[in-house]
């Protein structure tokens, strides 16, 4: 049941909004200390599951396995950082006066990622995905800008699609696995536990077809090739904070569905969709590759970065097997990764007053603490050790050789040392570089910088020390998506 | 029944023909009613179909056309808005997604005629609601192009041999809801640029 309050208490605070007193710093203390329950709740549940468990809640509509707790507190973790910017943002006068409605939205956002993660019924997790996409799609044009409203627009476009056709390949399941043309039969369910249990999936060509779909359907919304475009975009003109939500809570309760369905036809078939995946991955690599040698925006760079990411994600999960651990490490240090570069990048913003790459030089001087957790960010995105990510990418190459695709080896291997380059090129002279006019040093308030400390010290504790409870966890995960 | 599929296809592909959005607003009121009308006629009827009828009646025959109008009101489209490009390259593409569409549906349902006819009318709402997406610059036609692409979801829902448990079932429809009041608001936002815009550039001419 405390599972069930992680989703209900950021509706509560959404709620609780509306009342007239809940205005001006009322309204951003009531966001920080939702986060912190929250993230106290999902502690609890941890504390609370036996490990190898599932516990069912609300007639098995909701879930908490190894899954959904690993992402729970990862979003969780991620979601209070982000509420400490968004407060520090609040105090500093970043954000216009009436913020209480962005809160309110950021919250149900909130909400709804937690549901879907918790989620045991593939339509239920569908649609809590796409409340989360209504509630968040507004707020990319916060600063009611021309661009961010097209950005906003094409988002919410790409989405509706994205998550239609993951809709559309859960339906192709159902038919798939159902009975007669037009007969509603009520013991058909699409429980993932109950769909676990199937002897078999029924009709071969409905349910390769719905995988198909469904693979397709969520790579849009990954920002995966060909359906990226939106990605740049909405990363680009969003505020730091939202794009944050977007970069790690979006993005991991997308990944988590994707790994629910595919591992769910992989018990089936272990073979399944790697091919697709593959390829979508490779794809993904190189246009973001070449997108990144050609950036002159820092935000848009690590938006491109993200997509290389996505590949990155969905190369492994092609190759599945012994490539499992390390995507689902990979995925997780990628959300602390992600959000410390774009919380760090609304700091830049902030002081310089712009995006451009070529326009900063010195940044570690003027704003040391934004400036070291860029760095810091940079080289955790860059897979240098001894970071999480790093030792995820690791064991993904490492796959790579030992499942014979010495093809996929090389060509990660190429694209990572264009990415090196070009993103060295381009980023290094920014935090190191001699301006010709250097402005004074800049007194942080800690606050600015919080979140991105907190995401440090687990990025580094990841890659070299993690308890037992978190590699076990990450090993459960693992093995549900066909990890060996 | 193939009358009303038969009636589907002519709600999506006849507003193409037609250089008006209200035109389009209407073809799309007229899918919904005729998802209504489909889901009556394609399964035995109980509490959850007739419940299922009554949200399509309401909600994309009705209130789909209704926030549209509304949101539309006050505001100038350009004469001659057209869901997909005026030129002969286009109609060819949308009458070969069409037939793609079909080709599909019997390679799906092989033997299940009255299925296959199903699937062929629900791939080539999909498929035609994506031509016309990719083909618009307007919210608004983008908005059509969504919904028909919706639609089609809608009618491959109501091929599923799967009951929607009620809390589900009022999920995707609250989604439906909430979905269509945000694009609404989208839209009057854009349009309000987008006439902006034209008024400048008279200005300057």
């Amino acid at each position: 049941m405390i599972a069930m309050l992680c989703g209900l208490v950021p509706l509560m605070g959404a709620t609780l909004l509306m009342l007239p007193v809940m205005r001006g710093r009322a309204a951003s203390t009531l966001l920080t200390l939702t986060a912190l329950v929250e993230l106290g709740l999902a502690a609890a549940v941890a504390v609370q599951r036996e490990p190898g468990s599932q516990v069912y809640v609300l007639s098995h509509y909701f879930v908490v396995d190894a899954s959904s707790l690993l992402f729970l507190m990862v979003i969780s973790i991620v979601f209070f950082g982000v509420t400490l910017y968004i407060r520090h943002r609040i105090s500093a006068g970043l954000m216009p006066v009436a913020f209480e409605g962005f809160i309110a939205r950021v919250l149900v956002f909130f909400a709804s990622s937690v549901l879907a993660v918790l989620s045991n019924h593939l339509v239920a997790m569908w649609a809590f995905l796409e409340i989360g996409t209504l509630a968040i799609a507004p707020l990319i044009y916060y600063a009611r800008d021309r661009d961010a409203l097209h950005a906003s627009w094409k988002y919410l476009n790409f989405s509706i699609v994205g998550l239609g056709f993951n809709l559309l390949g859960i339906l192709c399941l159902a038919r798939a696995i159902g009975g007669e043309h037009g007969v509603h039969d009520e013991s058909l369910t699409l429980f993932i536990d109950g769909l676990q249990q199937a002897k078999t999936l029924g009709d071969t060509i409905w349910w390769e077809v719905g995988l198909a779909f469904m693979v397709f359907g969520l790579g849009t919304k990954l920002g995966l090739a060909p359906m990226y475009s939106w990605l740049p975009d909405a990363y680009d003109h969003s505020p730091p904070s939202v794009t944050a939500l977007l970069a790690t809570v979006q993005f991991n309760c997308v990944i988590l569905c994707l790994f629910r369905e595919v591992g769910l036809l992989r018990s089936f078939d272990p073979s399944l969709v790697s091919e697709e995946l593959m390829l979508m991955g490779v794809l993904s690599i190189a246009i973001a590759a070449l997108r990144i040698v050609s950036a002159d925006n820092y935000k848009r760079l690590i938006a491109y970065a993200s997509i290389n990411h996505a590949g990155t994600i969905a190369l492994g999960l092609g190759i599945g097997k012994t490539a499992a651990y390390g995507v689902v490490l990979y995925v997780v240090s990628n959300a602390f990764v992600k959000a410390i570069l774009f919380l760090t990048c609304g700091n830049i913003k902030a002081h310089f007053g712009t995006k451009k790459i070529s326009a900063l030089r010195g940044l570690i001087r003027v704003m040391p603490f934004s400036g070291w957790a860029f760095m810091l960010g940079v080289f955790a995105l860059l897979g240098f050790a001894p970071f999480g990510s790093f030792i995820g990418e690791v064991l993904m190459l490492i796959a790579m050789v030992e499942g014979d695709f010495i093809f996929a080896f090389f060509f990660v291997c190429i694209i990572l040392t264009v990415v090196l380059i070009a993103c060295g090129r381009a980023l290094f002279p920014m935090i190191w570089g001699e301006a010709e006019e250097e402005g004074p040093r800049q007194s942080e308030p800690i606050m600015s910088n919080a979140a991105s400390i907190l995401f440090i010290v687990i990025l580094v504790s990841l890659g070299i020390y993690s308890p037992t409870v978190v590699t076990s966890l990450i090993q459960e995960v693992a093995m549900t998506i066909g990890g060996r | 029944m193939t009358n009303l599929f038969i009636a589907y296809v002519a709600a999506f592909l006849l507003p193409m023909l037609f250089h008006s959005w209200r035109v389009a607003v209407i073809g799309l009121g007229f899918q919904g009613i005729l998802l209504g009308m489909i889901c009556i006629a394609t399964h035995e009827l109980s509490s959850s179909i007739i419940l299922e009828a009554i949200c399509l009646f309401a909600i994309r025959g009705t209130l789909v056309p209704w926030v549209l109008f509304q949101r539309m009101r006050g505001h100038e489209l350009p004469a001659n808005f057209s869901l997909i490009n005026k030129s002969l390259w286009q109609w060819i593409l949308a009458v070969l997604l069409v037939v793609l569409a079909f080709m599909f549906g019997s390679r799906m349902s092989e033997g299940g005629t009255s299925e296959a006819l199903q699937v062929g009318v629900a791939a080539s709402a999909i498929l035609v609601g994506l031509l016309v997406l990719a083909n618009q610059t307007h919210p608004l036609g983008q908005i059509v192009g969504l919904l028909t692409f919706e639609g089609g979801l809608t009618l491959v829902e109501l091929l599923s041999p799967h009951a929607m448990p009620l809390p589900v079932y009022a999920m995707v429809s609250l989604v439906f809801v909430a979905f269509l009041l945000t694009s609404g608001q989208y839209l009057t936002k854009l349009v309000a640029i987008t006439e902006e815009d034209s008024l400048k550039n008279r200005i300057t001419l």
